[in-house]
């Protein structure tokens, strides 16, 4: 007991203390929630966990192991919402029938949001510390013109072994004949067509001309498109996306190989390439035995060695772009989406009672496999199981409207309640991909279906945000009415 | 406010000190003046440490000279309103019938006044609690009406702000009492100083400040029930519910309960209905206003009602003659016996109550309990 109370002076000093006690007389809603402690401790935490994850030692240029001591602060998040659920679910306002109004009971929505949300945080830690890590060990611009570098002096130091000649392709341009293909088939264009020879209109080989090093016409409207041999063994590619620099093309770099080649620099060179490989290769070897580098012709690398740059390059790259681009919001879905799963089951629970809590859940495993077995018997499309998600979601909020009737309390009611509570958020995303799926049955494959697809990423973004702005709006309006008046009523 | 004055002096001086401090922190919360009732917490405080320390009941020179000050003081502070009686609740034949069950509860009606205490007797399993249950809100009714007065049209997440139920198995609380309080006192709107101030009056008033930092598993069942008392106190509710509760008190405890209640429900500060059930019928029937009597669902009988019954005079009687002995003595009157296993009752159609304990004096049988029950509820026991 004694060591408990030291523990809380040491993690919850006596300012907090006093603002709890403060909130304790006189913000019953926030006090609940201890999302003030949570924050606090979250705050903390970040902190300890950041320093520890920032004084252990981390290569940059090995393999990531990131996952360990994620699952490590997973398991401390866990134990800290076990924690804080004990001591959240101690006290209920709603359930105390005092002042309890709109307002608190979206705050009490918005709190439970916020006390997750520092839960969920926390396992995202070890990963943002290793890219900002990653990050300032090496910039873009350092990896773009060194990985260029590097390039130039690999292929000098084993020039005599470089493959000199240009590959090329064989292309024939005939309008009239896409022009037959046109007209057989409205979907081939101007692309390839299959066959031992490719064929394309003039205007295409004008655009496409540009991809290539180098055309020779031989004649009949036979063409050469020809490419140089590519001597950039190692890239950085990743990081043009976030430095933008003008490199060498294939044939510029090609061309300045065989320029500047002299042999008398090779030393010179040698000793230079060797700093970038103190720099850049990892230790570590386990890539190295891997099978496909055995098998995909980049002899060079071995030649000098070198493959371990290659993997210390891309290991620093995965772990400077690990938060960047895309990555970013997949990792703001799953936080944001954990967070709010997790706010909307103790939501529910907190206002419903714990039977027709673990009922509701029942009830939605069993209109799961219901829906699962309709699907299998009624070979039911995804169109069809869109319907019956949208018929369930109609159902649950008229169940919900019948308890303005109702004078006893109904368990069938509080389970369409708690699962109207739980979906409506998600309404507007069903929807969307209601219509993407109507849209692609009727039109899949054609112009008219790519045009629309190509919005469908931004349709989804502001359903998505539709669904919350609405869930918002209800907490306060119809779920608090709702839950005031179903809790309150008599049982039978 | 005079005599409120001086039922406190008289019993300070008869020594009859915890009722006096108790008594004085109702005067002081009735005049509702924060530094007098700060005065009158703090004498209290200082007169439970000095039990603890002294392990005496008498208070001392010095807290009863402080008491008499404030009560000086009280008496010269604005005297509070006194109240006017209004109907709380109408309940109007109100009947339940449980599903897949044989027990009914046959239509009851019943009208509840500010500072009324109703007392609902009975056998286990006859329907006190059901009664209860509907009165609160809790259960749903079958048929008949029940008017909450204050709140007209209210939904149900009001009327159980209105009306306090207390169960018999008091739900489990976690974290400390003090918390608890605060929290309950928070939520019925008392913020601040105000709040930790009626928090310490409450814990002072049932006697749960040395409980005040103790979780629910370190208090005996007892304080939980004066704990939960205290609680919905602080709500303020127009209609306090209580169903059994001196079951976990000791007999001490369930006088100084029933008469805090009697106290509570006339308080000028915050007058209130009391309903409660029990099986202790004496104490009940000391403190309530009327007594309902409850068997198989049915009210048969409320105390200071006019019945179609004949009066007869029943007396309950402990003694050590042999029941033949007995019959010999009464074969001159109309005296029935009958006998329990414990005690006698001796009912009569013709003789009052003195008349039979004259004519069992003049028989010189020896008593070691006599009770007059003619107007109490357990004449319908059997």
């Amino acid at each position: 007991m004694r060591i408990i109370e030291k523990l809380k002076s040491w993690f919850l000093p006596a300012f907090l203390r006093k603002f709890d006690h403060k909130l304790l007389l006189n913000n019953p809603v926030l006090w609940t929630s201890r999302a003030h402690l949570v924050s606090w401790l979250g705050l903390l935490s970040l902190a300890i966990l950041a320093l520890i994850f920032f004084t252990i030692p981390n290569d940059p240029r090995h393999e990531s192991v990131v996952y360990l001591p994620t699952f490590f602060v997973l398991i401390i998040s866990v134990v800290g919402i076990i924690i804080w659920l004990i001591y959240l679910l101690r006290f209920n306002v709603f359930k105390r029938f005092g002042t309890y109004t709109w307002k608190s009971m979206l705050g009490s929505f918005l709190l439970l949001f916020a006390s997750l949300g520092w839960f969920v945080l926390l396992p995202f830690l070890p990963s943002a510390i290793e890219a900002y890590r990653a990050d300032q060990a090496y910039t873009s611009e350092e990896l773009i013109l060194e990985a260029e570098r590097m390039n130039f002096l690999i292929s000098e130091l084993i020039y005599d072994s470089l493959i000199v000649d240009f590959t090329g392709d064989t292309l024939l341009v005939s309008d009239s004949l896409i022009q037959a293909e046109n007209d057989k088939n409205t979907y081939v264009i101007e692309n390839y067509l299959e066959g031992s020879l490719n064929i394309c209109t003039q205007e295409f080989l004008l655009r496409k001309i540009v991809d290539y090093d180098s055309i020779v016409s031989i004649g009949n409207g036979y063409y050469i498109l020809l490419t140089a041999p590519n001597y950039r063994f190692l890239n950085a590619d990743k990081s043009k996306n976030y430095f933008p620099v003008k490199s060498l093309s294939n044939l510029e770099f090609y061309n300045s190989i065989h320029r500047n080649y002299n042999s008398d620099s090779l030393s010179k060179w040698r000793t230079e390439f060797e700093k970038f490989k103190i720099k850049y290769a990892s230790d570590e070897d386990y890539y190295l035995n891997r099978t496909y580098y055995e098998s995909d012709g980049s002899s060079y690398l071995d030649m000098l060695g070198i493959r371990s740059i290659e993997e210390g390059l891309g290991n620093i790259s995965f772990r400077k772009y690990f938060w960047s681009g895309e990555a970013i919001e997949v990792f703001f879905r799953i936080w944001f989406y954990t967070v709010l799963g997790l706010s909307l089951l103790i939501f529910v629970f907190r206002h419903s009672t714990t039977k027709v809590f673990f009922l509701s859940l029942f009830v939605s495993v069993l209109l799961m496999m219901i829906s699962g077995l309709l699907g299998a018997f009624l070979s039911l499309d995804e169109i069809g199981i869109y319907n019956l998600m949208l018929l369930y979601i109609l159902m649950f909020f008229i169940s919900t409207f019948s308890i303005f009737k109702s004078t006893r309390k109904s368990k069938i009611q509080g389970v369409a309640l708690n699962l109207f509570t739980l979906v409506i958020g998600f309404l507007p995303v069903i929807i969307v991909l209601y219509y993407n799926e109507i849209i692609s049955s009727r039109y899949g494959g054609s112009p008219n279906y790519y045009s629309y697809y190509a919005e469908f990423e931004v349709r989804i973004q502001v359903a998505e945000i539709v669904g919350i702005l609405l869930l918002i709006i209800l907490i306060p309006t119809l779920i608090y009415k709702s839950y005031r008046k179903w809790y309150a009523l008599p049982d039978e | 406010m005079i005599n409120k004055s001086a039922e406190i002096k008289s019993f300070l001086e008869h020594g009859d000190d915890s009722l006096a401090i108790r008594r004085l922190l109702d005067y002081s919360l009735e005049i509702n003046q924060t530094d007098l009732l700060k005065m009158a917490i703090s004498i209290s405080k200082n007169y439970h440490q000095s039990r603890i320390e002294n392990d005496s009941l008498q208070i001392n020179s010095a807290l009863k000279a402080e008491s008499l000050d404030l009560l000086d003081a009280l008496d010269r502070a604005t005297p509070p309103l006194s109240f006017n009686s209004e109907t709380l609740i109408k309940v109007n034949s109100i009947s339940k019938k449980y599903i897949g069950s044989n027990f009914s509860l046959s239509p009851i009606s019943l009208e509840i006044n500010t500072s009324d205490i109703v007392g609902i007797v009975g056998e286990n399993g006859n329907g006190k609690t059901t009664f209860l249950r509907c009165l609160s809100g809790q259960l749903a009714i079958d048929s008949g009406k029940i008017e909450y007065n204050r709140i007209p049209n209210a939904d149900f997440y009001s009327v159980k702000n209105h009306v306090a139920f207390i169960p018999q198995r008091i739900p489990k609380w976690f974290g400390y009492l003090k918390d608890n309080l605060c929290f309950s006192a928070s939520l019925a709107g008392l913020h601040g100083e105000r709040n930790e101030l009626m928090v310490d009056f409450m814990l002072e008033r049932l006697n749960l400040s040395k409980y005040a930092h103790l979780t629910w598993d370190k208090i005996s069942s007892g304080y939980r029930t004066r704990f939960e008392i205290a609680r919905v106190l602080l709500f303020k509710p127009g209609l306090l519910i209580l169903d059994e509760p001196l079951a976990n008190l000791d007999i001490n405890a369930q006088q100084t309960i029933l008469t805090d209640l009697r106290y509570l429900a006339k308080s000028t500060y915050h007058p209130l209905g009391i309903v409660l059930s029990s099986q202790q019928l004496h104490e009940v029937e000391k403190v309530a206003d009327r007594v309902l009597f409850i068997k198989q669902g049915k009210c048969l009988f409320t105390t200071g009602e006019a019945t179609n019954e004949k009066p007869s005079t029943v007396i309950e009687l402990e003694t050590s003659i042999s029941r033949e002995g007995l019959v010999d003595l009464f074969q001159q009157s109309d005296i029935q016996l009958q006998f329990n296993g414990v005690f006698y009752t001796l009912s009569s159609e013709s003789l009052n109550a003195q008349q039979i304990i004259q004519l069992v004096f003049s028989k010189n049988i020896p008593v070691t309990y006599f009770r007059d029950i003619t107007h109490s509820t357990k004449r319908y026991f059997n």
